[in-house]
């Protein structure tokens, strides 16, 4: 980089020229990554799928369901399950901490040439990286496990039912973090919060689709073969329907996409 | 670079933070002196183009900062220190830098790595480099923090109570580092240490309430002592705490 000239005229020119002091969408994108992957979001991508298998695979266990030689679906069905809902919590997790996490540098982060809005853009998809990293960790463990019984013909099972709830969970994300950044931690946390009882009451309620926290689980319950509660489904059960998987991901990329629009004209509107 | 405001007003909700404020600054050390609750924090922010200007133009580089053309123009010519640092405390220095220098727009690895070694090697802060932020004494967030500050070699360096939390050996090294700078930077300082403007200061602002209660050098501040000599009475005098010989004080036009 190099100093400007002395004596230099009334209007300055730019310090760095041609660096200009506009990131582009990729290096907002990777500041936003390198701040966060160093931290409660990391460790929480990583130790999260881990903490759903391990913990549940004991308890499946001694389960009636194993000691009828049905570990494995149920393990799998149980991990599911709690996957979708928990996801909602996870969106809150992730917004919550990441917007803390700017508090002390938000003046700084603010100085910057670039729209307040696409900071927030940039902390969005750098959380999508994040949590589509937890669901892959996931579909791999899981595979793993599967491996181990013996049951590969289940790959497609894990994949869509690890993924397709992560889809459904990015409305959550984009929603927990406008929350956040407009009303704070607490208020994030108690979306979360929400989010699991909707999972759980409405996943398999007609009217799942009213709220999008409970677009996870909803995503789960065909695909797992369970009610929201965790009661395996009859076969010919009409929640074994899976059409609801394309709605539940285009609702939720469409309302992510609407929420940042709207977040984005927020923050640059926002004055400090 | 020219900082030029005319009857700049701001308010917070129901607080009268500026209330008319005239002010020329023609590069060189500009120290911003005042009583807490002065205005001078919101004046830098305003420099900085963290916030709209109300009332009179505010123009900094040619750039009015009442357009939001004009803030993002100054905001690629400014380096900050707020008050408090800004740092992300899980990150190490070196991140920090890396961190503030990609956000200032340089997207090679290797010149940024440099960069900011040059920086740290200025500042004292080598030692430190793969030390978390938040480990850092408070003196040395704020020399990192003005690290972060000078990453991108700003023309326009503004700097909030830079030398509160230094200690004498650091604040000397800052007094040196800033008369380098300001050979080709223009450096606008708000500080409560007199001692700092005397040394450093190329011409002094004074805000009281709002307003500007003086501009002029360290030693026309000076002069309003009652024995015309001392920094910190004339400093007193103009804010109305004790009294003046001379009281034709008044703000240069």
């Amino acid at each position: 980089m190099t100093r400007q000239p002395p004596g230099t005229a009334d209007r300055a020119e730019e310090a760095v020229p041609g660096a200009v002091d506009a990131p582009s969408w990729t290096t907002v994108f990777g500041t936003e990554l390198l701040r966060l992957r160093r931290g409660f979001p990391f460790w929480y991508s990583i130790l999260m799928p881990a903490a759903l298998i391990l913990p549940l695979g004991i308890i499946t266990v001694f389960s009636p369901e194993a000691q009828a030689g049905r570990a494995w679906q149920t393990w799998l069905q149980v991990v599911l399950m709690f996957w979708g809902v928990l996801l909602p919590m996870s969106a809150a997790l992730y917004a919550g901490v990441a917007e803390r996490q700017d508090d002390d540098a938000r003046r700084l982060l603010y100085t910057y040439a670039f729209s307040r809005g696409r900071l927030l853009i940039g902390k969005f998809l750098a959380l999508t990286a994040l949590s589509l990293a937890s669901s892959i960790l996931l579909v791999l463990l899981l595979t793993l496990m599967g491996a181990g019984f013996g049951r590969m013909q289940d790959l497609p099972t894990i994949v869509a039912g690890a993924l397709l709830p992560w889809a459904a969970f990015l409305g959550s994300l984009a929603l927990c973090l406008l929350i956040a950044n407009v009303w704070g931690f607490t208020a994030t946390m108690c979306t979360g919060v929400a989010g699991m009882m909707f999972g759980a009451l409405l996943a398999d309620k007609v009217v799942w689709w009213v709220i999008p926290l409970a677009w996870p689980m909803r995503m789960v319950v065909p695909l797992a073969g369970i009610e929201a509660s965790g009661v395996p489904l009859p076969d010919e059960h009409p929640l074994h329907d899976l059409t609801v998987l394309p709605a539940g991901a285009g609702l939720s990329l469409a309302l992510a996409a609407v929420l940042l629009a709207v977040g984005a004209r927020y923050v640059n509107r926002k004055e400090l | 670079m020219r900082i030029t405001a005319r009857e700049v007003r701001y308010r917070y909700r129901g607080t009268t933070a500026l209330a008319g404020v005239d002010l020329h600054v023609h590069g060189g050390v500009f120290g911003l002196l005042g009583p807490n609750g002065a205005g001078k924090t919101t004046l830098l922010r305003l420099i900085t183009g963290l916030l709209r200007p109300r009332g009179g133009p505010l123009l900094v580089g040619g750039h009015d900062m009442g357009t939001i053309g004009g803030r993002r123009a100054v905001r690629r010519l400014v380096g900050y220190l707020p008050e408090d640092p800004g740092l992300y405390a899980h990150l190490t220095v070196r991140k920090n830098l890396d961190h503030a220098a990609l956000l200032k727009g340089d997207p090679h690895a290797r010149s940024r790595n440099r960069r900011a070694g040059q920086v740290m090697d200025r500042l004292d802060l080598t030692a430190h480099a793969r030390t978390r932020a938040g480990e850092l004494s408070v003196g040395g967030r704020q020399r990192a923090g003005l690290a972060q500050a000078l990453i991108g070699g700003p023309p326009l360096l503004v700097l909030d109570e830079p030398t509160s939390a230094l200690d004498p050996v650091h604040r000397h090294r800052f007094r040196e580092l800033l008369r380098d700078l300001a050979r080709d930077t223009t450096v606008v300082l708000s500080t409560h240490v007199l001692d700092d403007v005397a040394r450093v200061c190329d011409r002094v602002g004074l805000l009281d309430a709002g307003t500007v209660a003086f501009t002029g050098t360290a030693a026309q501040l000076a002069r309003a002592a009652p024995d015309g000599q001392d920094l910190e009475q004339g400093y007193a005098a103009l804010l109305g705490h004790a009294p003046a010989p001379d009281q034709n004080s008044r703000p240069e036009p």
